[in-house]
């Protein structure tokens, strides 16, 4: 019993650990993303969205992407991913990393084109710019990392941190924590989203393959078929 | 015994006199939040610093304070200070840079350069938009060498914009980077000198390492999450005018004392 207590004390002190969720695209579908709009195909290990917009977005609603539907919410953590572009991408493709939406049209996004970087705030689906760095984006591939603590956004591209903004508005309207998602505001080619791991505390990984979380189900559907093959 | 009571008064003498030892200080308030501006004092701007007293507070951004961080504080950090006489409000920098970058963009785009800013919200109304008491003034590393009284100024931005506020800058290369002295009018924003007095102020370090686009930008005001300073004057911090007995700066008062003893 006495071997018992110093284990259990540990455990109570032992804080909520941070876990990672990473989509490779390799397994060859979608599972475990909602597709708001556009055209999205898992292929080559990237999750492309392929249909043209040749009119830039000025709403959320304008624009083509998708959501992951996560057990879990991303608050403080980072995320992280590959962007692969065409040629020709630079004239005009626009990619969006989309960030503790709330819902459909709520939360925040990253811009990534040739003229840099923006971080909006997505209000009812309207982008209000946060803001605005002329970063050298790289075509035909970028890494993107973000950064999420509290009321401020650090981005890294390409290994380099570019951007340190705040919600100044964080604590009275912020999204405090959301889901992921991927999006196009404009492009004329198809745009490629690589390997996207997200890491922070509550998140896990869940059978992205599979429509429906585990969770507990595993052990039931073990007990039922020792039960089945007992015949009982 | 006569050498040691000679030691004793000077050292007495040199205690009252010289700034160098007052060790009563400025309060140097908080950090991107308010700092105290000592008055009066005038300041010879000539990119020297030791007409500073070691009293007046320097508030050091590091290279992590602002929306491009630097990677560390050798590549891009600042410290400022600021003093005050009835014409003038002094703002010294020290700007650590390991890039040098000039003459790329000047003028108004200076901002994409090597420069500093300061922003004066003469009235301290903290509205959402640039009025008539409202400034940037953007100083560039391009002045080193220039001339002093008519520096080449950015901040063109609201109704008093920065190369119209008759701002003096001198700026100089150091080992560490570069530096700065800047006079600011105080009628230029209608501020009338007095104790206590509080306007809205900010400074940005724009650090170019590599021509191109600016590389970091660092703010002192830690309401200005999102860089809107040159729109928005209701993220600047406060600058809070506190009037000090700095006593004046040594010059050669120090030899005179000390040959007036050894007459005696």
């Amino acid at each position: 019993m006495k071997s018992l207590v110093l284990p259990l004390l540990l455990l109570s002190l032992t804080p909520a650990f941070g876990g990672i969720f990473i989509d490779d695209f390799e397994d060859g579908d979608n599972y475990g993303w909602k597709v708001i709009s556009g055209e999205w195909k898992v292929e080559g290990g990237a999750y492309v969205q392929s249909q043209d917009l040749p009119m830039e977005a000025r709403n959320l609603s304008g624009a083509f992407y998708t959501l992951l539907q996560s057990p879990w919410n991303i608050a403080n953590g980072t995320i992280e991913l590959t962007v692969r572009f065409e040629e020709g991408a630079e004239e005009s493709d626009q990619a969006l990393l989309l960030f503790r939406m709330v819902d459909e049209l709520n939360g925040y996004a990253l811009k990534l084109n040739a003229d840099g970087l923006t971080v909006y705030k997505l209000i009812n689906g309207s982008f209000n710019t946060i803001r605005m760095e002329p970063s050298e984006v790289k075509f035909p591939e970028d890494h993107i990392k973000v950064k999420l603590d509290g009321m401020w956004i650090w981005v890294h591209l390409n290994g380099v941190l570019r951007m340190r903004v705040g919600d100044a508005d964080f604590e009275r309207k912020g999204f405090k924590e959301g889901k992921v998602g991927l999006g196009v505001v404009a492009c004329q080619h198809p745009i490629h989203f690589e390997e996207i791991k997200v890491e922070g505390e509550n998140i896990r990984q869940f059978r992205i393959n599979l429509p429906v979380e585990l969770d507990g189900k595993l052990p039931v559907t073990w007990a039922v078929l020792k039960a089945e093959q007992k015949g009982l | 015994m006569k050498i040691r009571s000679m030691f004793t008064a000077i050292s007495i003498v040199m205690f009252f006199v010289n700034p160098l030892v007052f060790s009563a200080g400025v309060d140097p308030g908080k950090l991107g939040v308010i700092y105290n501006c000592a008055f009066p004092y005038t300041v010879k701007l000539d990119g020297k610093f030791n007409d500073w007293p070691k009293a007046v507070p320097w508030h050091k951004v590091p290279h992590d304070m602002g929306t491009q961080p630097a990677p560390d504080d050798k590549d891009a950090s600042y410290e400022f200070a600021c003093l005050a006489d009835e014409q003038f409000l002094y703002v010294a920098f020290k700007v650590y840079d390991d890039k040098k970058v000039v003459d790329e963009d000047t003028g108004c785009d200076v901002w994409k350069d090597d420069s500093v800013e300061i922003y004066i919200d003469g009235g301290n109304e903290k509205a959402g938009a640039y009025d008539g008491n409202d400034s940037q003034v953007t100083i560039g590393r391009d002045n080193v060498g220039g001339d002093p009284d008519n520096p080449k100024l950015g901040g063109c931005v609201g109704q008093l914009q920065g190369p119209n506020t008759k701002t003096k800058a001198f700026v100089v290369d150091t080992d560490y980077g570069w530096a700065v002295e800047a006079a600011l009018p105080l009628e230029t924003w209608g501020i009338k000198l007095s104790d206590g007095l509080v306007i809205g102020f900010n400074t940005h370090l724009n650090d170019d390492d590599d021509k191109g686009p600016r590389d970091h930008k660092l703010i002192w005001s830690v309401k200005d999450v999102a860089d809107r300073s040159w729109t928005d004057p209701s993220v600047f911090a406060e600058l809070k005018f506190v009037k000090v007995n700095l006593a004046v700066s040594p010059g050669g008062k120090l030899t005179t004392v000390w040959a007036s003893v050894k007459v005696r």
